[in-house]
């Protein structure tokens, strides 16, 4: 967990000086973007609060960086993912599709959720799409996102339960259970 | 009130102008409506699933005999006896070792007994057990052991294994086991599990006693005391009259408690441990032992040994001992209508021991062996250790410690000036 926390401290604060890198160093369509949300995610297992920062480089339409935040739909975990973004052309409203992709770790290893023996959480698949509207602000680098999307968390948990028995090596059984977590994602964020 | 008014006012116009205008942000949330198997989440259970493998009891019955030697894959119990090590392979079989040379073990044979966790030998004749039936195996030329009989159903606890039983004409052999993924979602159901249910709950090795009798470990659960084979299993303490090395009969069977664990012969009195105590019963009667004293203790898994005056109790956690306990209780057993602790150390995880002299041997799970000096019994001395093996029981015997770990079977050399240095290893294949 503590790994987990000192690499989301690491991206959040890489944010400044990746900023001040890219403004002095690359051309002036290429820039520093950070998207910053907060917001819901409805499931089937209830509604959950999300929280997310990406941060990356604009070019033109296109937005591409990485993200991380925190999901706590079902069990807590740390996303940490490659975003894409593009504004749509051709409309009349400030509208962007995006689609996250990259790997979820769970935020305590050692949680049981399911089971009541021992079990250890292995991270794996996550990602995320759907469109945001930009709105209260006139610039096109910054304003609000209201972020509407479709997103999925996949979490291993592999238990090992060692059977009942008086001469020692007991069986192991060992069972591997995989929760594929599709949830509705509405996500409020400020973007600069 | 009229200010709440008015931002809600403005709060909904705002969003109806947001989806007039702007429909495709829905977009998204209607398919996921729409196709509601969108946000079903998903909980799958992959595990394995065991079908047993039967063979004949005749076919079973005539393989019983010294096959080719085989790895040692899951070391179980152990018995030492003349120049030979008998080493159970828990659930399948007894592997014969020639240890005329300690320093060199040779594995010379493997008695093929499936359901097998328990073996004792006394002159040419060794008992193990074959699930629930008491097997009876000649060993007069160990290299050429013979089956010999059957007794049924001495250990009925054992007949069910897996959830699976065999019938009357089949012995089940072996298994086959395969993976599956069941879809569980919010119900843990799994009708067609086979789980690997208690296939090493039932009965044990052997022990000392007068006569030529082989030396078991602390974990046994079979006792040979001069002419009587004495055997626990949950619940019961049986005798065998063996005067007839190749026909045991059964001469009485005692209740002694709940969840007995092993059996330790010391004079003419058996040790048994218990999940939640110690039993003490005098075999003066050698037909029909008969209880003297218990000393309890906290519920916890408790191989013990005996001498004259002190039985040394191992208590640990985990598994299905059900306690955070891990300790070395000494019971003072002068009295033995009245034990009482008179010390006890703590300890990690420790399983069997064994004693030889003064010197105080403890397979203390993951940290390994531990050889005490324990002269006095209420000031054990740590003497030495040997750390990166997770044992399980030892035997120590004229200088010749072995134990058995999880990664194989380990012979030392021990003195009392303190040496315990490593011989040999037989290592686990797996």
């Amino acid at each position: 967990m503590r790994r987990n926390l000192i690499a989301l401290a690491l991206v959040l604060l890489s944010v400044p000086y990746l900023s001040g890198a890219q403004q002095k160093t690359v051309n002036k369509k290429l820039q520093f973007s950070s998207r910053n949300y907060a917001g819901i995610l409805e499931g089937e297992a209830g509604t959950s609060f999300q929280i997310q920062t990406i941060n990356g480089l604009r070019y033109k339409t296109w937005f591409a960086g990485i993200g991380t935040g925190l999901d706590y739909y079902y069990e807590r975990s740390i996303p940490l993912f490659l975003s894409v973004s593009k504004s749509l052309p051709g409309t009349r409203v400030p509208l962007y599709v995006n689609g996250d992709i990259g790997i979820n770790f769970p935020w305590n290893k050692d949680n049981v959720y399911y089971v009541w023996y021992p079990g250890t959480w292995s991270p794996s698949l996550y990602w995320s799409g759907g469109l945001a509207y930009k709105f209260g602000s006139k610039r096109s680098s910054q304003g609000f996102l209201l972020n509407i999307g479709y997103s999925y968390k996949h979490l291993i948990q592999e238990t090992q339960m060692e059977y009942p028995c008086f001469n020692p090596p007991c069986p192991v059984e060992k069972e591997r259970y995989d929760y594929r977590l599709k949830r509705l994602s509405v996500k409020l964020g400020w973007m600069f | 009130m009229i200010y709440a008014t008015v931002t809600v006012y403005r709060l909904s116009a705002f969003l109806k102008a947001i989806m007039k205008k702007y429909l495709l942000l829905l977009v998204p949330m209607l398919c996921c409506f729409i196709l509601t198997g969108c946000l079903k989440d998903k909980l799958t259970k992959t595990y394995a699933i065991l079908s047993p493998v039967y063979k004949a009891k005749a076919e079973v019955y005539a393989n019983i005999k010294s096959n080719a030697p085989a790895t040692i894959a899951a070391p179980g119990k152990l018995f030492v006896y003349g120049n030979y090590i008998f080493l159970n392979e828990v659930d399948k079989g007894v592997h014969i070792i020639d240890n005329t040379d300690p320093v060199n073990p040779r594995i010379k044979a493997f008695i093929n007994i499936p359901g097998n966790l328990d073996i004792a030998v006394k002159g040419n004749t060794l008992y193990a057990d074959l699930y629930s039936d008491l097997i009876v195996v000649d060993i007069s030329n160990p290299l050429q052991a013979r089956y010999v009989r059957h007794i049924n159903d001495v250990f009925p606890e054992r007949r069910y294994t897996n959830g699976f039983i065999a019938d009357s004409n089949r012995i089940i052999v072996g298994w086959v086991k395969k993976d599956t993924t069941v879809d569980i979602n919010n119900n843990f159901i799994c009708p067609s599990c086979s789980f690997m249910w208690v296939t090493s709950g039932g009965t044990g090795v052997g022990s000392a006693g007068g006569g030529p009798v082989g030396v078991a470990g602390s974990m046994a659960r079979f006792s040979i005391v001069n002419s009587y084979m004495y055997t626990v299993n949950e619940r019961d303490l049986t005798s065998f009259d063996i005067s007839s090395a190749e026909n045991p009969v059964k001469t009485s069977t005692r209740s002694v408690g709940w969840n007995i664990e092993t059996i330790y012969p010391f004079g003419n009195k058996l040790f048994i441990g218990s999940n939640t105590g110690m039993f003490i019963y005098d075999i003066s009667a050698p037909a029909s032992p008969v209880a003297q004293g218990q000393f309890s203790h906290v519920r916890a898994c408790d191989p013990v040994i005996a001498d004259a005056n002190y039985a040394y109790v191992t208590l640990r956690s985990g598994n299905m001992c059900n306690t955070v306990t891990n300790e070395l209780h000494v019971v003072n057993v002068t009295n033995v209508f009245s034990p009482t602790l008179a010390k006890s150390y703590a300890m990690t995880n420790p399983h069997g021991l064994t004693k030889d002299n003064n010197l105080l041997f403890i397979c203390d799970g993951k940290d390994g062996l531990k050889m005490y000096d324990a002269s006095d019994p209420m000031n054990i001395v740590l003497k030495k250790q040997s750390a990166g093996m997770e044992t399980y029981d030892a035997i120590a015997l004229n200088g010749n410690l072995l134990v058995v770990a999880k990664d194989g079977l380990y012979q030392f050399a021990y003195s009392t000036a303190g040496n315990l240095d490593l011989k040999s290893k037989i290592s686990v294949t797996r």
